[in-house]
């Protein structure tokens, strides 16, 4: 069927009008966010407010940076994260061979418990959870903070790299096997390098969730020398007084390692998302 | 293409007779190669998901070991006035944003389909919201909602429509309804990114055939996209529910369930009582009151995503 020109021209337009309000309703907020974070004190609260700031300045990250605990509570976030993404990534790479590749009693409910578990809601756990924490010993600790978020990386892991394992040929295992290689070795040296993408989209799903996450952090940390970011810059608001400038500063210093692994592997984590179903 | 699950245990049936050993061999392999994973849910999922629920049958406290209470807990929500705007905001605001998710994504995803210049650049942009951490998206809409500061109210006074400050956070009958808006944002881009995928694997033979029987635009919408997106909506629906309900920090930080109260919602409740007054046992009760809705959509949702991940 042809389409009129008209038609075609109405269609152009449309498309346009939506991809510029949909890049405005994402942007803005991001952009305002910076822009704060920019400008000197007078001019946050000045109004009529400015778009760009008139005289930009650095003055909030010098303060967020070496004049509060900030650049502490990054490090801890910064440990927890990384160790986070190591254990899970490796648990879950174990855990996810198997269901993908043996048969063996109890697979099946393997597999269910697997998905039910990542699809267990914080809010539900947290209490619970922290009852568990308090028992180990465990409250206010990075090591508690950790496994507490082992409970939701690892089954998502294990899920996404089910998946994965199975888009590589059975064929290649069952040779490594004739050649007397023993299952961890044919995982290690076969399975482990051919996934290597895979794997790396998860591990960056795991560090993501475990730097952003937020309700453990505040409820299961409160020292210093524990405190993730998001625990920190709540402690920074829960006075009366909000410093928007330094505030806004530290948002764009802690979305930093976020979006550079969105940069760089922002295809394929889109992929993997649509593939799993990954928790926002 | 890649070996499904059903292909694979064909080819484990045709091996020549597997004998026990090897059946048992394979066993022991497998829970070996799961223990840890094991380890890890049976303490830190299935463990507290149990303890939980017995907590909420006791008085237990942060630094009180409890006793047991039967459904002491459950009557006191039930006669708490507190508990039943809770549950009707989080049943508001989960209607509200998932819906609003729904509509506004199925847009998107129709639109960032279509060619255009630069598509994969403004994509990767639409999509960043979902990079922001969730709790630095709520500080970022609270200092856009700020009433005396921030860009909505100036805005607003500047393009002369209105000259009343809008209380957006603080206005009971608003702030629902702000909160929702900023989860929206949030939330949006999972939804795109989800009906895209689901676009691009309709095949184009179908949109091709629909247009040979004369179907416009709107036609081939209803009759080819939306069926062909019906297994990605359930799932994306379904999953989105769940963190919507139990999504925390928004309101946490917009309102923190003011003004009085006004915007609790049950995961806010629970902390408020379990974590700040310190009755753990309480607390937890706000949540387990609602675990029978999830177990249902979880129930479903297992079922759906075991079945796709088959046929992946």
């Amino acid at each position: 069927m042809v389409e009129s020109i008209q038609s075609r021209a109405l269609k152009r337009f449309l498309i346009g009008l939506g991809v510029l309000f949909f890049l405005f309703w994402s942007l803005f907020p991001i952009y305002w966010v910076l822009v704060t974070a920019l400008k000197n004190s007078q001019e946050i609260y000045a109004y009529p407010p400015t778009f760009w700031p008139t005289a930009p300045t650095f003055e909030n990250f010098d303060a967020i940076l070496f004049e509060s605990n900030f650049p502490l509570y990054i490090r801890n976030s910064a440990i927890v994260a990384v160790s986070v993404t190591l254990l899970s990534t490796v648990i879950a790479a174990l855990a996810a061979y198997p269901i993908a590749r043996l048969k063996f009693h109890g697979r099946a409910w393997v597999a269910r418990s697997i998905v039910v578990s990542y699809l267990l809601p914080p809010s539900l756990l947290f209490i619970p959870l922290f009852v568990v924490l308090q028992r180990l010993g465990l409250v206010d600790t990075k090591l508690g903070l950790v496994l507490a978020y082992l409970s939701f990386t690892v089954p998502f892991c294990a899920w996404m790299l089910i998946g994965y394992f199975r888009t590589i040929p059975v064929e290649l295992d069952e040779s490594a096997r004739i050649d007397g290689a023993s299952r961890l070795q044919t995982l290690r040296y076969v399975v482990i390098p051919i996934a290597l993408p895979g794997l790396s989209v998860v591990a960056l799903f795991a560090f993501t969730h475990a730097w952003n996450e937020f309700l453990y952090a505040l409820v299961y940390v409160y020292s210093n020398s524990a405190k993730t970011f998001t625990a920190g810059l709540t402690s920074l608001i829960m006075g009366d007084v909000f410093v928007w400038g330094q505030l806004m500063a530290a948002s764009i210093i802690a979305i930093i390692p976020i979006l550079l692994i969105y940069l760089v592997a922002q295809r394929y984590l889109v992929e993997g998302l649509a593939a799993g179903g990954v928790k926002q | 293409m890649a070996v499904s699950g059903i292909e694979q245990q064909a080819i484990q049936r045709r091996e020549p007779k597997r004998s026990s050993l090897m059946a048992w061999l394979d066993t022991r392999d497998a829970y070996l190669f799961l223990a840890p994973a094991i380890v890890v849910l049976a303490c830190f999922v299935a463990y507290p998901f149990f303890d939980g629920i017995a907590t909420s049958l006791t008085d237990r406290g942060v630094a009180r070991p409890g006793t047991f209470t039967g459904t002491a807990n459950f009557q006191e929500l039930l006669g708490d006035e507190i508990y039943g705007i809770a549950l009707k905001n989080s049943l508001v605001l989960t209607v509200c944003a998932v819906g609003t998710k729904f509509v506004l994504g199925l847009i998107g995803a129709v639109v960032l389909a279509q060619r255009f210049p630069m598509r994969g650049v403004i994509r990767a942009l639409i999509f960043l919201p979902w990079a922001v951490p969730g709790l630095i998206a709520a500080l970022s809409w609270k200092w856009l909602y700020d009433e005396l500061n921030g860009i909505f109210n100036l805005a607003l006074v500047l393009s002369g429509l209105s000259s009343d400050i809008v209380y957006w956070l603080s206005d009971p009958d608003i702030a629902l309804f702000s909160i929702t808006i900023a989860m929206v944002w949030h939330g949006l881009p999972f939804y795109i990114m989800m009906f895209l995928a689901g676009l691009a694997a309709i095949p184009s033979e179908l949109y091709e055939a629909a247009a040979i029987d004369g179907a416009n635009t709107w036609k081939r919408f209803w009759k080819v996209t939306l069926p062909g997106l019906k297994d990605v909506i359930a799932i994306t629906l379904m999953l989105s529910a769940i963190w919507t309900f139990n999504s925390f920090h928004m309101v946490f930080i917009l309102t923190g369930g003011g003004p009085a109260n006004r915007t609790q919602i049950l995961p806010t409740l629970a902390y408020e009582y379990g974590i700040r007054r310190s009755e753990l046992g309480l607390g937890a009760a706000v949540m387990v009151s609602v675990i029978p809705v999830f177990l249902v959509i979880i129930y479903f949702l297992t079922r759906r995503m075991l079945k796709e991940q088959h046929s992946a």
